[in-house]
């Protein structure tokens, strides 16, 4: 086997209590980062921004992260001197948009189906125009999959997002306790957090992300310029011990043990029917009869894949993302060079060279 | 100090929040208000349109401070203070005292930063406080659980408290271990039922 020298073998990494946080976790449980001669420690964040600036600011190595996060920090930290970037998209997916059971309950359905719900939305809203409080609904960060998601959604469905509805940003975990308390109408966020507000009797899930928009990038392998400067042999070992564990993940045979390690304490800290749905492709929609609601939804979670594309970040995927967050705020185009193919390729030709070596020896 | 430069506070640690403040105030900073949490940050951004909000960089909140920064780019609301001195330095010690802050579009980097770094020494300094309340904790414990097993000893085995206190040591010593672990073990076995 080859050897990788890591500049710095002790790596600290940060993530959130998200199901598609799973490559980190797995990688770690299955002692992959060892494999390739690291020694990871996973420190848990509440808050994106947090855990943008402690990897901007030196306090970790490296960061599951948001994509459109790396392509917007000059959006949020407009004169920060350091760039971020990604050699590796860790998962597509992942997300669904959850509407309060009061809301929906009001909306009077005939049936179900993210249009259709859409539809009575917009009639509802258009009935309480009187109403000196819009619907609010939250995604988790400005710039965020779930935020382009949300306002895909209500675009669709003839709502406009800047003017028929308050968008606010809350952070994953405190989603479900602010739409029990009333305080916002419906979200989108990353998986258990819709799973759980069915679960609870609280919220209906009017559609998961991959029906909104296929393939989506979702989160990115981040770290800054400097450090892949300065530990590059770190960096190609960190990809290919999260590109393997990814790999672990797309073995649908191996997502029932990833639930029961996601679980832990340590980790998501929720029970496992709650982690199993996304993993397992499950959907339960709304909270019912025996069986009523639910469906299958294969690909809920894509996680990087070498035989595919979706763990591929490249330039043109950068610009598609930039130009949907340009509905939220002004971008900056050239900023789509941050994610970086070559990167990717490198850990692709390392791993095939593993591999070759490993088949020669046996 | 040509005027005074207004600041909103978000702190759910309200002794710590107290220690800022009055740092703040006595070098003639105006604080606007001093909040426990985001609940409603929305609301308090707009109300008292602050030159700078400063927040725990552990706060979950931040990412709605975010959101307005972001999207409401043509208010006086706050923007991400990082843009004040540039490089991931600044960052860097603003990460390690804990502090994040954002301040309004506008004001020059110069006039903020000492108010930004008020905050940063406060928070560094409740830091070494709430450490060395730990230590101190730390130490009355182990202090009695070590008392606590010389005193088993003493009923058990009929020694002087003497005698129970170099046998500590001498297990400690033995086992390559510290006289709290040792105690620790020393009390688990000596508590469980003689048979």
């Amino acid at each position: 086997m080859t050897t990788l020298q890591a500049e710095k073998p002790n790596i600290k990494l940060l993530y959130l209590r998200l199901t598609d946080s799973a490559p980190l976790i797995v990688a770690k449980e299955l002692g992959l980062f060892e494999r390739y001669g690291l020694n990871v420690e996973l420190q848990r964040e509440t808050s994106w921004a947090t855990l943008r600036d402690k990897l901007i600011g030196g306090a970790a190595d490296a960061a599951a992260m948001l994509a459109p996060m790396p392509l917007t920090v000059k959006q949020t930290l407009p004169h920060c001197e350091e760039q971020l970037l990604s050699g590796l998209i860790l998962s597509c997916n992942g997300n669904a948009i959850t509407l309060s059971r009061a809301l929906y309950d009001q909306l009077e359905l005939a049936s179900d189906g993210p249009v259709n719900i859409g539809a009575a939305l917009n009639t509802h809203i258009a009935s309480r125009a009187s109403e000196t409080n819009p619907l609010t609904f939250a995604s988790v960060y400005p710039f965020a999959s779930h935020t382009l998601q949300l306002r895909y959604w209500l675009n669709h469905a003839g709502i406009d997002p800047d003017q028929d509805v308050r968008l606010v940003v809350l952070p994953p975990e405190q989603m479900v306790d602010h739409l029990r308390r009333g305080d916002i109408d419906g979200y989108c966020v990353g998986e258990p957090w819709n799973t759980l507000a069915v679960q609870q009797g609280i919220g209906v899930i009017v559609a998961p992300s991959n029906t909104l928009m296929p393939a989506m990038p979702e989160k990115v392998l981040a770290v800054t310029q400097s450090w892949h400067d300065a530990n590059p042999a770190t960096h190609l070992a960190l990809r290919a011990a999260l590109l393997a564990a990814c790999g672990w993940l797309n073995d649908r045979s191996h997502r029932r043990d990833a639930v029961g390690i996601l679980a832990r304490p340590e980790y998501l800290n929720l029970p496992e029917e709650t982690i199993a749905a996304s993993l397992e492709d499950q959907v339960t929609l709304h909270r019912g009869h025996a069986g009523h609601g639910v469906k299958a939804n294969p690909d809920w979670h894509l996680f990087a894949h070498p035989q595919t594309d979706h763990g591929l970040p490249s330039t043109k995927k950068g610009r598609e993302l930039l130009a949907l967050c340009n509905e939220i705020a002004p971008t900056d185009s050239t900023e789509a060079e941050v994610f970086r193919a070559d990167l990717y390729q490198q850990t692709l030709d390392f791993l095939r060279h593993q591999n070759q070596q490993f088949s020669q020896t046996v | 100090m040509t005027t005074t430069i207004s600041i909103l506070l978000v702190d759910d640690r309200p002794d710590r929040a107290a220690m800022v403040a009055a740092q703040l105030t006595a070098a003639g900073y105006t604080l606007l208000a001093q909040l426990s949490s985001a609940e409603g940050l929305l609301f308090q951004v707009e109300k008292h349109r602050p030159d700078i909000v400063l927040i725990d960089i552990e706060s979950p909140d931040r990412d709605i401070l975010e959101s307005l920064s972001v999207i409401n780019q043509h208010n006086p609301t706050p923007v991400a203070m990082f843009s004040a001195r540039g490089g991931a330095d600044f960052i860097a010690s603003a990460v390690e005292a804990g502090v994040s802050a954002y301040m309004a579009e506008g004001l020059s980097a110069e006039r903020v930063a000492p108010a930004i770094e008020i905050a940063m020494a406060q928070f560094r300094s409740y830091q070494h406080l709430r450490q060395s309340l730990e230590r101190t904790q730390q130490q009355l414990d182990e202090r009695k659980i070590i008392e606590r097993a010389k005193g088993l000893l003493m009923a058990r085995k009929n020694v002087s408290e003497q005698a129970a206190h170099q046998t500590l040591r001498t297990l400690a010593m033995n086992s390559n271990s510290t006289m709290r672990k040792v105690a620790e073990q020393i009390v688990a076995h000596l508590q469980t039922p003689a048979n």
